[in-house]
Formats: C-alpha cells, structure tokens, sequence
C-alpha cells in the first residue's frame, strides 16, 4: 500500500475527512462570529463589532428563569435516573426471573418512540391529573426518557464488576448494603459517571417532549430558545449559544478526561465472557 | 437513542422458572415510572386517536373518523411522504459523509490527532439542536455566509435558497445525526482484523478492490446500524424541520405541534401513532436488513474454510 495510488488515495481520505470536520465546525464557529455582530438582522459579513447582544441577553432577553429552571431539571432527572437506572440494572443483571428480558425491552421502549409523541401523551396525563405546570413532571419524563441510557451503561458496566471483591466483603461480614457501597459501586464509577453526563444533557439539551409539558410562564431553556428563534432573528440567542457552546466544550473535555482515565470508550462496554462466534 | 445490542444474558433458560422476588423489587421504581409516564400515557393518546375533533372541540365517543380522515387526506400523504424522504435523503447522505470519515479517523496513525477529530466529531452532540439549527440558518440563509461567498466569487448572480427550503432541512439534519453513523461505521472497523487487508495487500490486490471486497463488506453492518439510528431519528425529528424549514417543510412531528396548538388533539394522535409505526417498521426492517446480512457474511466465511 505504499504506491503512489496508495498515497494519493489516502491523502484523499484525509482531505475528506479535513472536509468533513470544517462541514461539523462551520455553523458553531458562525454562531460564535455572530453574536459579536453589530446588524440585528445578523448580515454577513459583519459590517462591524459590538457586545450589545451579550447586554441584551443578560437584561431584557428573559433566559435567566429558563436556564436557572433548565438546570434544577436536569439536575433533579439526573439524579433520579441514575438512582433509579442503578438499581434497575442490578436487578437485570443479577437476578435470574420470570419477565426479566420483557422488563428490560419495555424500559428502551421509550427510546424507539418519537419523543414528541411520548411529550404529547404525558402533557394530555398530567392535565387529566391537573399536575400541568409542575416543576417535577418535566423531571418526572426526563427520567424515563435517560432511564434507557443509564441502565444499558450500568448493565454492561456490572459485567465488568469484579465479582470476588463483593464475595470478599461478604466472607469479611460486610451487609449486603455494605457490599453494594464498598464493593460495587466503586468500580462502577467510569460507567456512573459517563451515564451522569450523558443523562444529564440529554435533560438540559431536551426539547421535543418538553416543548408541551414544561407550561406557558415555566419555559426551560431548549423551549425557551426555540420560541425566541421563531419570533426574532437577532444576534441575542447567538450570545446565548455561544455561552453555552463554551458550557459544552469544558464539559465535553471533562468527559472526554474522564473516559480517557477510566481506560477509553471500550472500558464502557459490556464484557465479553465467551469469544465471539465468528472466532469458534 | 440508540438500538443498543443487548448485552449477553447467559442462562436464557433458567428465567422462566424462577420468581426472585429481589430483582422484582430492583426493577420496581425504573418499571414503574416507564410505565406511568410513557405506557399509561401512549395508551390514553391512543384513546385520543379514536376520538373526533369538529366545530372547535374534542367530541365525546369513539370513533375511527379521525382514521380515516387522515388515511385518505392527500395533504396527509404528502406530510408522510415528506417525512419518509428526509428520512431515506439524510440516511444516503449521511452515510456517503459518514463512511469516508469514519474510514480516514481509523487510518490516523498519529493517536493525538485522532483524538482531536474523535473530540470534534462528538463534542457538537452536547450543544443544543436549536443552537446547531440557529448556526445553519447563519450559514444557509440569502444574506448568509455561503451565499455571500457564492456572489463575491461569481459562482451565482442570485443567492441560492436553501434556508426555508428541503436542502436546507437536510444539510441541518445530516450535521446533527452524522455522529450517529461515523460512531457504529468506527467500531465495526474497529473490529476488523487488519489481517485480512494484510493478506490482501500481499496477494498483490490493489487498494480499491481490498477495499471493495475486504474492507467494505466486512464493515456494511456498521452502516446499516448507523442507518438504522439515523433514519429513525430523521423521522422523528421536529425542532430541525421547523426551525430551517420555515413551515415550507412539513413534516409529521410538526404537524404534530401545529395540530396540539390548534386544539386539534385527536388528529395530532393520529400522526403521533403513524410516526410510531413508521419509526417501528424502519427499525424491523433495518434489523431483518442486518440478520440477512451477518447470515451471508457467515455463509461466505464457511464457504472460505
């Protein structure tokens, strides 16, 4: 593969992929560029420079309440799921019942359903329970939609587990709560901590479903932006981007050095104990 | 989001017999809430699907007016249509974008600049869809930046319309789900074995048929899981659409929000329920698509031995 074919066609694969990340880079780049722009109508090129649209944002905009709100959800839906997602994968991993694969199906099911549709079957539930509004029936649909992720990492994270340190604390006297604090948790931490991130922006980041259940005066902000963006064009929701573009570089690093310290994305899935069949 | 694999589950069996009463507790509060918020409530919007939107409000009774009023609605079809053509577009797209890509980070041999690209290829997943769509209608729009270039440099005399139109709805959605075919396309050629293009090589193939006859069969599962997860989500996808599309492209999630703002719930279960079947059917398909598949790959290797 060293012949001038090989080199050619391979200095094209990476010309593509060059390419490929400036095609990924250029509307986030653009944002950023624009909300610096001094044209409310965001013409380009920018016919000059100005900081008024980060003003703008920070006085008449009306996104505090929604990112403040935006924040107690995802936070509140997080831990939730996670507790919640845990326990559940300890269940299907561990135990050996009738229904269990049913019951494993029937918690990714809200993944294949469009979540506009599961938005608009709870919006019509909570209004026939009059609880429309609530703060906790955002987090409530945000926990069964990061429900799926959570247990899927935790599962495949348990087959990891080292089972002899769990029957180690046993022997030694250790409850059985003991044992799931001191014995497993702990080295379930990489697969915790990804299924915390990831639950916690797929909640922040959630606009389909939430769009009908969040109530008139209780916008979170994906819901917020995206009534600000049919109404008005201005440069204010680019400041806003660019804020949390920055927000979501510095966790992504987070992220990415986590992975990186728990062993890469291939500590994240699930064990194999038999060798694939192909190999038989 | 995805279809994950399930992960092994030795001792199929051994369920069918036994009542562990611990795992039923584990699985109480996850199986609970799933099925209070998503199973309770699908089921009363499937209970909406039968009722009757006229002179300004939801009637009482059950019936399949609603059914059949939009299974015989040419404007119906056309929002499926619509929707199912998005859907196939931003798979091939996609996938064209997504395997060269996929290809050339696997081939990166320095391991700093794989991670970066790794880094910049994942990253844009956590910044908001409406912050990404808000960029594209940046770029995509008459004054924007790729018309501005097109008229400086003469390649057009009129900008081009792509922000409100099809083109643009697509380019949108290609940027958001490309990390979802680049992700299963990776690990496929992931799994590999650099070995058989070795032997390949050694045999005296040239680079185009190793890669037409080692490399590319030995990874077609990878897109065909990435088409899976793209095309379903493709479909189901609103705040695109209707921020890029301008109401120029209707597809079912819209009409969805359209038909809730206008009271008009039943028919808004409707569409929410031919999505699902959609989204259902996709899937199925897709996953007959990749048994076929792993089936004829298997054969062949047989056949090889």
């Amino acid at each position: 593969m060293t012949s001038g074919r090989g080199i050619a066609a391979r200095a094209a694969l990476s010309s593509f992929l060059v390419l490929g990340l400036v095609f990924i880079l250029l509307p986030i780049a653009i944002v950023v560029v624009n909300s610096f722009n001094a044209s409310p109508f965001g013409s380009w090129p920018p016919p000059g420079f100005s900081t008024r649209w980060y003003t703008n944002m920070f006085e008449n905009a009306g996104f505090g309440d929604p990112t403040i709100r935006s924040l107690q959800v995802a936070l509140v839906s997080t831990v939730a799921s996670l507790v919640v997602g845990t326990f559940a994968a300890l269940g299907i991993a561990r135990y050996r019942f009738f229904g269990r694969r049913a019951a494993q199906g029937f918690l990714a099911a809200p993944l294949i359903v469009p979540k506009i549709a599961i938005g608009f079957a709870a919006f019509i539930l909570f209004l026939k329970l009059e609880w429309y509004g609530d703060f906790l029936t955002v987090a409530l649909t945000h926990l069964v939609i990061t429900l799926p992720f959570v247990v899927t990492l935790v599962v495949a994270g348990l087959t990891r587990v080292d089972r002899t340190l769990e029957e180690a604390a046993m022997d030694l006297g250790a409850v059985p709560r003991q044992v799931l604090l001191r014995a497993t948790l702990p080295q379930l931490r990489g697969a915790l901590v990804v299924a915390a991130a990831f639950s916690f922006i797929v909640s922040f980041d959630e606009l389909d479903a939430s769009i009908f259940i969040v109530g008139q005066q209780n916008n979170t902000l994906p819901v917020a932006m995206f009534i600000y963006m049919e109404k008005y064009q201005d440069p204010t929701l680019a400041a806003l981007s660019t804020i949390l573009i920055g927000a979501s570089l510095i966790g992504a690093l987070a992220v990415a050095v986590v992975i990186a310290r728990i062993g890469g994305l291939r500590a994240l899935a699930p064990a194999r104990e038999t060798a694939p069949e192909e190999a038989a | 989001m995805s279809i994950a694999p399930a992960p092994p589950v030795p001792a199929r069996r051994a369920d069918r017999r036994r009542f562990e009463w611990r795992g039923y507790v584990l699985l109480s509060p996850a199986l609970i809430a799933t099925s209070f918020v998503f199973a309770v409530a699908m089921a009363i919007l499937l209970s909406y699907s039968f009722r009757e939107f006229s002179q300004g409000t939801i009637q009482s009774g059950h019936s399949t007016a609603t059914w059949r009023a939009f299974l015989t609605s040419s404007f119906s079809w056309s929002v499926v249509g619509t929707t199912l053509k998005l859907g196939i577009v931003t798979v091939v797209a996609t996938a064209l974008v997504g395997y060269p890509m996929a290809l050339a980070l696997h081939r990166l041999s320095s391991r700093t600049l794989r991670y970066l690209a790794y880094f910049l290829i994942f990253s844009p997943l956590m910044t908001s869809v409406v912050v990404r769509s808000y960029g594209w209608a940046l770029v995509l729009g008459d004054g924007g930046f790729i018309n501005n270039l097109l008229l400086r440099w003469g390649v057009v005399d009129l900008p081009v319309r792509m922000l409100y139109e099809f083109s643009g709805v697509t380019i949108g959605l290609v940027h958001i789900l490309l990390p979802f075919m680049i992700f299963p396309i990776l690990s496929s050629l992931q799994q590999l074995d650099p070995m058989l293009e070795q032997s390949a090589a050694d045999l005296g193939a040239p680079g185009r048929t190793i890669f037409r006859r080692v490399t590319l069969p030995l990874t077609v599962q990878g897109v065909i899981a990435g088409s899976q997860l793209v095309f379903a989500l493709a479909i189901s996808a609103f705040a695109t659409p209707a921020l890029l599309g301008g109401g120029r492209v209707q597809v079912l999630a819209g009409q969805i929000y359209t038909d809730v703002g206008g009271l008009d719930w039943p028919n808004a279960a409707v569409s929410s329920y031919v999505l699902l079947v959609l989204a259902l059917a996709a899937i199925a398909l897709f996953s007959a698509v990749l048994r076929a598949q792993t089936g004829t790959a298997r054969a062949n290797w047989e056949y090889a031995r």
